[in-house]
């Protein structure tokens, strides 16, 4: 009974003469963003048989794609324009949309709606026939699963994380997550909604980052940790950079190894970090740590910068037993969430939310005393050798302290005798033997968390936003 | 008393004001009347029960749950996340 254009609509109406996206001087206002999203709507009702499909970086044609699929009533599905040809074209007929916006026409598609574009205020449809976003999930499957999230899922976040025009004038995100990922989706949308500048960069390097953070003079900042480790060592090389201007740095999407946020957290004293933990099915952000938590942890128990906070307010996350019992302090078990932010909806196959309204996650955590939530990994991720439940991200932090070690993938692997034996794959800067690491990790872990197999590679398998593909290492080291 | 509206639907007052329902009231009864104004963006809540509105459009009226005009809410207090 609701649809996300609302939050364009109340940009363009309270600020439509402020930037929405791009730079200061030559980028789109607000109003500017409505008028072509509304122009590009009538043709997308009437060929995208329910969705627009989205195969490009981020730029100015985001925003307008999004919300010309809102106005049109259909489903906006950004795809991963980096994939080769024939698997975009897959996710494409999965889709079955008479409307795809390329890389190869996605600027002439923006000229040809600033000429079509009149002043006419359209209204948008109360009652949307199709779901707001259709995402593909990075599952553990051979087949991404299309997640659907609806209106009222996007608009409870958006209405409960933040206050309308937040932002002030000077404002601007360096966003550089994907289109296609989930933070790229939540991020669009807030941001719009808070009246923050959006500064799109469309390929990361961390050069082109910190330059592009000078230029823009930007004030807020999502990452996912695979380019925090990177801006890290760009900076370490340049003898730290100065970047006055950033006031907040979020990050999320995969686990943030604890050296890396130690080292960010040092580099940029003046900037308040905030690790957001959600998944595509709730519509991003269910729970945070904020700039307060990481320095109290900081300066005090680090181990709390390994925590993802607390639960926004309105949403229930759980730690429980495997009938559904609240865990004790500290103690394991498998994170589930609720709330209407929640979808866990899927095209074509039955929807992952309980009968109670849970959405189990499929992850480990823990909750401490005072209700601060550690995500352990996914269950399917947790080794378990000699008996004992081992969890690839302590082994995984362990080398990345070495001096030598710039990444770390860290899986189970069968073992006759053990069941399963850790074993580890690394990228390296420096000279050194897989046995010296085995060593590191014993000295400070023991025996058994100590890898009895490391093997160093050039670049470990990972998602486009630096989720390691474990199913991938592990047949790579199983048959090593 | 006419019934709760839902999370989502849409209440306009004859001076044009509009809102929309974030978090719907505990009964009926919630409505615009003349006064206010209300503002754009701003979002009014009960004091006596949970409800939360959005205003869409801005207008001289004001909004009224359990016999009485809603404030506006209290800032929101979370750091951005995206």
């Amino acid at each position: 009974m609701a649809n996300l254009a609302m939050l364009l609509d109340l940009a363009a109406d309270a600020m439509g003469d402020r930037i929405g996206i791009g730079d200061r001087d030559g980028g789109l206002t607000y109003a500017e963003i409505r008028r072509l999203a509304v122009a590009a709507a009538p043709e997308v009702e009437a060929v995208a048989k329910g969705s627009l499909a989205f195969a490009d970086a981020n730029g100015v044609a985001v925003p307008v794609a999004l919300f010309a699929a809102a106005w049109a009533g259909v489903s906006y599905a950004p795809i991963n324009y980096r994939l080769p040809a024939q698997q975009q074209q897959a996710l494409v007929d999965r889709l079955g949309t008479g409307y795809l916006v390329e890389t190869e026409t996605a600027d002439s598609w923006v000229d040809k709606l600033r000429a079509q574009a009149g002043d006419e205020p359209v209204a948008y449809p109360e009652d949307p026939e199709h779901p707001a976003i259709l995402l593909f999930t990075s599952g553990t499957s051979a087949e991404p699963k299309a997640a659907v999230l609806h209106h009222d899922n996007l608009l409870a976040y958006i209405l409960n994380a933040g206050d309308f025009m937040s932002a002030e004038e000077d404002e601007a995100v360096l966003m550089v997550v994907p289109p296609f990922h989930i933070a790229g989706v939540a991020g669009t949308l807030s941001s719009i909604y808070a009246g923050r500048r959006i500064v799109p960069l469309s390929r990361f390097t961390p050069e082109s980052w910190l330059e592009a953070a000078r230029r823009e003079a930007v004030t807020h900042a999502f990452v996912v940790p695979t380019m925090l480790a990177r801006i890290v060592a760009a900076m370490e090389a340049e003898g730290g950079v100065d970047l006055p201007s950033l006031r907040t740095l979020s990050y999320g999407g995969a686990r943030m190894p604890v050296p890396v946020l130690e080292r960010a957290l040092e580099l940029f004293p003046n900037a308040g970090f905030v690790n957001a933990y959600g998944l595509t099915e709730t519509s991003s952000t269910v729970a945070l740590l904020g700039p307060e938590d990481h320095r109290t942890a900081l300066a005090g128990d680090r181990r709390r910068l390994a925590s993802v906070g607390k639960p926004l307010p309105g949403i229930e996350v759980e730690v429980v037993d495997e009938d559904g019992n609240l865990v004790a302090p500290n103690e394991e078990g498998r994170i589930r969430i609720r709330g209407p932010q929640v979808s866990g909806d899927y095209v074509g196959q039955e929807g992952s939310v309980d009968t109670e309204g849970w959405l189990v996650t499929g992850d480990v955590g823990t909750v401490d005393e005072e209700g601060y939530l550690y995500v352990q990994g996914r269950a399917d991720d947790v080794i378990i050798a000699g008996g004992e439940n081992l969890s690839p991200g302590e082994i995984e932090d362990c080398l990345l302290r070495h001096p030598s070690v710039d990444g770390a993938a860290v899986v189970g692997v069968p073992d006759q005798e053990w069941g399963e034996k850790v074993a580890a794959m690394v990228t390296v800067t420096g000279d050194v033997r897989a046995d010296e690491l085995t060593e590191w990790v014993r000295q400070e872990l023991g025996g058994l968390k100590a890898p009895k197999l490391v093997e160093i590679t050039e670049e470990l398998p990972m998602t486009p936003t630096g989720k390691i593909l474990r199913r991938e290492v592990r047949s790579k080291l199983s048959s090593s | 008393m006419s019934e709760a509206p839902k999370a989502g639907t849409k209440l306009q007052s004859e001076a044009g004001a509009e809102a929309i329902v974030v978090k719907p009231p505990s009964e009926g009864g919630l409505e615009f009347r003349s006064g206010g104004p209300v503002q754009l963006g701003k979002r009014y809540t009960c004091e006596t029960c949970n409800a939360e509105l959005l205003i869409t459009k801005a207008g001289d009226a004001e909004l009224v749950c359990h016999g009485a005009a809603m404030g506006v809410a209290q800032p929101k207090t979370l750091p951005s996340s995206d």
